[in-house]
């Protein structure tokens, strides 16, 4: 509603988001090296590697949790620089959902997705409920929303993480470890959802080991080791023709 | 009387006093940080009876000429001070206690530092620290005894004043065994009202 000629502006150009030459270092720890990658709109990437390869950070640098120190990163046409406002807007487009969930345990399922639509979007509080129920809805929470992240399952909760997001109408959904905290038995209904929003064309990065998830959506599958991608390709010759042997040694693990 | 005002009003402003400086020693900004710890690490460093005596004797001192200010005024700000300083660190505690998701979740949705503080982190960290809070309210309320030292009357010395009638001759265990009942009544019901808290803010995290 606000910004509609900036919004359409960002719609049509095909890129969502650009990265070129992205370093990034942990005092002398080098977890980023020379990062290239583009994304297309309504992509939809799966990202994969052994743990501490960089695939977590690569994608929190795209919205500015962590800050890269060399290259360029753009979203949505706006430059991640040191300006505030290029990472306020870069934010706002950007949804992101957290192996941890993060909801905010002393706000409830209602008031956790409402928050920011109310002091950011400066919704009045009528609407903004009204955009928040209808998520809950969508991710089937909806009888829980009066309750307390506290009272909630695991993967309750990370469906409700994913409605908050929703809920400022990101054009891109950052994915980190979405299901690694939770119990085997909850993984597929917050899979589901995740299916649901990549079948309505929702911009996806996703880092994730559930390769069944990842043949059945990914547009594109990267393969990252120590702060490299070593191999991206389609799902299907990702997983049935590894070219590099540590995709290989990787997937014979995990498989 | 002068209890509760001092008490009172030692704790009004302690409270968001202490909390900023110790947003402030947490801050990446640092001049913020610095001015925090300095003012911090200051008024942590002396006794409260020698911020009250540099209140009532050494204040009006280096005051320009006609300017005065009232000495329960130089008391209540000296206290003010003091009891920040000791909050601040009380509150920075609960910040620390705040895991990180939860401010990388605030920065996400796109909320402002100040408005991440104010709804999301601010909120858990007193929570946690109610205990912690309520602690350096009730040393407060005792500590306001000391105003004795420079001539204000409080509860104590308003009961120890009482000893000097003649009529009361012979009762100075009951008086003070009375004033003691009513600071250890008032202690208590701070301390009752915490648990309370504790109690109706659990959410089942």
């Amino acid at each position: 509603m606000v910004n509609t000629s900036e919004q359409q502006e960002n719609q049509k150009s095909a890129v969502a988001i650009k990265l070129e030459g992205v370093h990034k270092w942990y005092g002398a720890f080098h977890v980023l090296k020379n990062i290239n990658l583009t994304v297309q709109r309504s992509e939809r990437i799966i990202i994969c590697g052994p743990s501490g390869c960089g695939k977590s950070t690569l994608i929190r640098c795209i919205n500015r949790l962590e800050k890269h120190q060399r290259g360029m990163i753009r979203v949505d046409g706006t430059e991640l620089d040191d300006d505030i406002k290029h990472i306020e807007q870069v934010r706002r487009n950007i949804g992101m959902v957290f192996q941890q969930f993060n909801l905010f345990p002393h706000l409830t399922v209602l008031e956790n997705c409402c928050l920011a639509l109310i002091w950011v979007l400066k919704k009045p509080r009528k609407e903004a409920e009204a955009i928040a129920l209808n998520y809950l809805e969508r991710v089937k929470v909806v009888d829980q929303a009066f309750k307390y992240p506290g009272h909630l399952s695991g993967g309750q909760q990370q469906r409700v993480a994913i409605a908050r997001s929703l809920c400022m109408n990101p054009s891109i959904m950052l994915f980190d470890e979405p299901t690694s905290a939770l119990d085997p038995e909850m993984i597929k209904e917050v899979l589901d959802v995740m299916v649901d929003l990549a079948q309505d064309g929702m911009t996806m990065i996703c880092v994730t080991h559930e390769m069944g998830f990842a043949r059945t959506v990914a547009d594109r599958v990267l393969f990252m080791d120590s702060g490299e991608i070593i191999e991206e390709n389609d799902p299907e010759n990702f997983f049935s023709n590894p070219q590099s042997e540590r995709t290989k040694l990787f997937l014979g693990q995990i498989l | 009387m002068l209890t509760l005002i001092l008490s009172t009003v030692g704790m009004l402003f302690a409270l968001p006093l202490g909390t900023l400086l110790a947003l402030g020693r947490r801050s990446s900004m640092s001049v913020a940080r610095a001015l925090s710890v300095v003012f911090i690490e200051l008024w942590r460093g002396v006794p409260l009876i020698t911020v009250l005596f540099m209140s009532s004797v050494l204040l009006p001192l280096f005051m320009p000429e006609g300017i005065r200010l009232d000495k329960l005024l130089r008391a209540l700000i000296g206290i003010s001070l003091f009891q920040s300083a000791y909050m601040a660190e009380v509150i920075r505690s609960g910040l620390q206690a705040v895991p990180k998701g939860q401010y990388e979740a605030a920065d996400a949705l796109g909320l402002s530092y100040w408005k991440a503080m104010l709804l999301i982190i601010l909120p858990q960290a007193f929570k946690t620290v109610i205990p912690g809070i309520v602690n350096t309210f009730i040393e407060l309320f005792k500590d306001t005894t000391l105003v004795l030292i420079i001539g204000l009357f409080d509860l104590l010395a308003t009961v120890q004043g009482s000893f000097t009638d003649s009529k009361w001759l012979g009762f100075s265990a009951e008086g003070y065994i009375f004033a003691g009942l009513i600071y250890w009544l008032f202690c208590f019901s701070m301390s009752r009202y915490s648990h309370y808290l504790e109690k109706k803010l659990h959410t089942g995290y």
